[in-house]
């Protein structure tokens, strides 16, 4: 885990600064859905550094694994272990369903 | 629940009800009731509205018990829809006050001579049907407020709106919900075109001085009862997802996952979905002093139901559903949640079917009728349908009377009945669910939603043509076995994912009759329950060739996935071999 996404549950607030040392970052537009968008946001474009992959983004916003039960990349299932490329939109989702 | 009360609507000097026994019908309920008795005594190539037909109104197994979810209710007949059998299923009260008032089953069976209009009452004392010409195409809140003058506040109605009267073949039958409003629907298939030719214009209940249907083992009843309700408040989609956002916490997640049909199933992305979502609706509806955690029957305990207010705090509608904002919504590229909660109010109050409804509206849409996106252009097609006029007869028609009206050839119905809003393209199992159901384009059949995209009971990547028919099988069964026990399929979720939760639904139906069933017998009741449909279907006229998607869903690729439907016939053909 880099060290801009140490915290949990506060380094979302300081993921720009992975700008200053890394000029490399990817962006990466991360879009939270349902309960997992409370005290977090609905939609933000994001920097990491190349080569993170889902787990470093779901750590660095202070969601567990349990709670991140769906995950998409590009309109795709995904994995935690999935590494995220530059320009990738990532969709979390808590257990939902309906119908 | 020992009876099956049989009204002849066409007897000589007057409908006359009669009472009989479950007798060959022993041990069925729900689903499996009106299946049995509409494949066993329904010529299956009548007229869906004519005299041969019946309509069946039945509880399930579990309805009217203390066990929580059980207030589903099944309503079948020759569907004028699909031309094949039909088994609609609607919440509300009406399940479990028609379960501890002891009927199995309504029947309406026959036809009055010319446009005879009744209402039936029925409470303890016994069933008495009268004349209700002042009741002609009344819409259903209106008739309702009539009905709650005139026999109080302690009922529960089974009805029918002016697209009943007119035997459209999107009519809905609704049910009231606990606040006797008439919200809840029997939706699909045009079954409130049956009740209308029937002459019905509405049934009430009265279950006054009735207590709930005693368990054979109060006990164990009470034990697994236990057991079942804490399966359920546990588990994250029915404790958590679907109190706080309703089914309609789906529209971002099949957006998400490029299987949202915009645009007439043109695209597989909505622009304005977040606008029209869950996270949505469930804020505007606190924010107006609704409510997103509602009930729509005394008993559950996952309160998927909302209630929606306008701009000024006052009630307009139920959270419209999932499949409901998607027909109104993306599929006729509306993104107003304002619109979209008035046309659900304006279907539910003429009775019809927001999905053939909504379907038909993006037909039109398409046909240039009306411009895609323009709302106030849809509330005014779905207003025609409350006037009856020559167009809005041809919308409530639904999706495949429309289309072809209006010379469209991409049409998105299979055995007549409008598809629901998951492309089958970017999820295959469920394509495979549209093809095959008996009941014709359906997602509730067997919703491999829950595994091809939410990952609840295993995955089958919704992509791939591999899996799909086993997956779409497996869901058939099981889902035809539920919908014969009143349960609610929302209970699937944690029944699918947790094995104590699906061994206290079992325990539930052992300690209530005294039986000794199992996991298998479960199956088997599924499985015997599609047999019987798909025997009515086949002797109806439906071969192999009905068991198809539309043409272009095979030879047009769909955004953002860029597939077509890939899983090949000859498997599709397998799904019921066992």
């Amino acid at each position: 885990m880099s060290e801009t996404l140490a915290g949990p549950g506060v380094s979302h607030f300081f993921h720009r600064r992975q700008k200053t040392e890394d000029k490399t970052f990817m962006k990466i537009t991360v879009k939270l859905f349902a309960s997992l968008r409370k005290d977090r946001f609905a939609i933000e474009k994001r920097e990491y550094n190349p080569g993170q992959s889902v787990r470093d983004v779901l750590a660095g916003l202070d969601i567990t694994e349990g709670e991140a039960a769906i995950l998409f990349i590009n309109s795709r299932h995904a994995d935690p272990a999935t590494i995220l490329n530059e320009g990738d939109t990532l969709a979390v989702f808590p257990p939902v369903g309906g119908g | 629940m020992d009876k099956i009360l049989r009204i002849d609507m066409g007897a000589e000097g007057g409908p006359k009800a009669k009472e009989t026994g479950l007798d060959a019908y022993s041990g069925l309920g729900g689903r499996a009731l009106t299946s049995s008795i509409v494949a066993g005594e329904v010529p299956p190539l009548c007229h869906p509205l004519g005299a041969e037909n019946k309509l069946v109104i039945s509880p399930g197994l579990l309805s009217g018990t203390g066990a929580a979810m059980s207030g589903r209710i099944s309503i079948g007949c020759k569907s004028p829809l699909t031309g094949g059998i039909k088994e609609s299923n609607s919440g509300g009260q009406a399940a479990q006050v028609l379960a501890r008032l002891g009927y199995a089953a309504i029947v309406l069976e026959g036809k009055p001579p010319g446009d005879s209009l009744y209402k039936v009452f029925i409470n303890k004392d016994g069933v008495k049907i009268e004349a209700a010409a002042s009741l002609r195409m009344l819409p259903n809140y209106d008739l309702i407020d009539k009905m709650k003058e005139q026999y109080g506040d302690k009922i529960a109605c089974i009805s029918i709106g002016p697209a009943g009267e007119m035997k459209l073949s999107a009519a809905s039958i609704a049910c009231t919900d606990p606040e006797l409003r008439p919200t809840r629907h029997a939706g699909r298939g045009g079954v409130g075109a049956v009740m209308g030719a029937k002459g019905v214009k509405v049934i009430v209940l009265d279950d006054t001085g009735l207590k709930a249907r005693p368990p054979k083992d109060l006990e164990k009843f009470r034990a697994a009862n236990k057991i079942f309700v804490a399966g359920l408040s546990s588990h994250p989609v029915t404790g958590q997802a679907l109190p706080a956002y309703g089914t309609n916490v789906l529209t971002n997640i099949v957006n998400e996952a490029g299987a949202y049909p915009a645009y007439n199933f043109k695209d597989g992305q909505f622009p304005g979905a977040s606008k029209i979502s869950g996270e949505t609706f469930a804020e505007l509806e606190t924010q107006r002093g609704g409510n997103p955690t509602h009930h729509c029957h005394r008993g559950c305990v996952i309160r998927c139901s909302g209630i929606f207010n306008d701009k000024n705090g006052k009630f307009l509608t139920k959270q419209p559903e999932y499949e409901t904002v998607w027909a109104h919504g993306a599929h006729c590229g509306i993104d107003d949640p304002d619109a979209i909660a008035m046309l659900d109010f304006l279907d539910d109050n003429y009775g019809v079917d927001t999905i053939d409804m909504g379907v038909a509206i993006g037909l039109a849409m398409q046909a240039g009728v009306a411009k895609f996106g323009d709302a106030e252009a849809a509330i005014n097609l779905v207003k025609e349908v409350g006037k009856g006029t020559p167009l809005g007869r041809i919308l409530g028609s639904g999706a495949a009377i429309t289309g072809r009206v209006f010379g469209v050839e991409n049409v998105p119905v299979v055995k007549g009945q409008a598809l629901p809003a998951y492309d089958p393209r970017a999820v295959q199992g469920i394509g495979v669910t549209y093809a095959t159901s008996p009941m014709g384009g359906d997602h509730t059949a067997g919703y491999s939603i829950a595994t091809n995209i939410l990952k609840s009971g295993g995955y089958v990547d919704p992509l791939k043509p591999e899996g799909q028919v086993e997956l779409s099988r497996n869901l058939q069964i099981a889902t035809a076995a539920i919908d014969s026990t009143g349960m609610c399929l929302f209970i699937a979720f944690a029944v699918l994912d947790q094995p104590e939760t699906f061994q206290a639904l079992i325990d539930l139906l052992n300690s209530f009759y005294g039986l000794e069933l199992n996991a298998g017998s479960v199956t088997d009741l599924g499985k015997k329950v599609l047999t019987v449909e798909r025997e009515f279907n086949k002797k109806a006229g439906f071969t192999k060739e009905h068991d198809r998607l539309p043409r272009y869903f095979y030879t047009e690729p769909v955004a953002p996935h860029n597939i077509t439907f890939m899983v090949k016939d000859e498997e599709m053909d397998k799904l019921f071999d066992w």
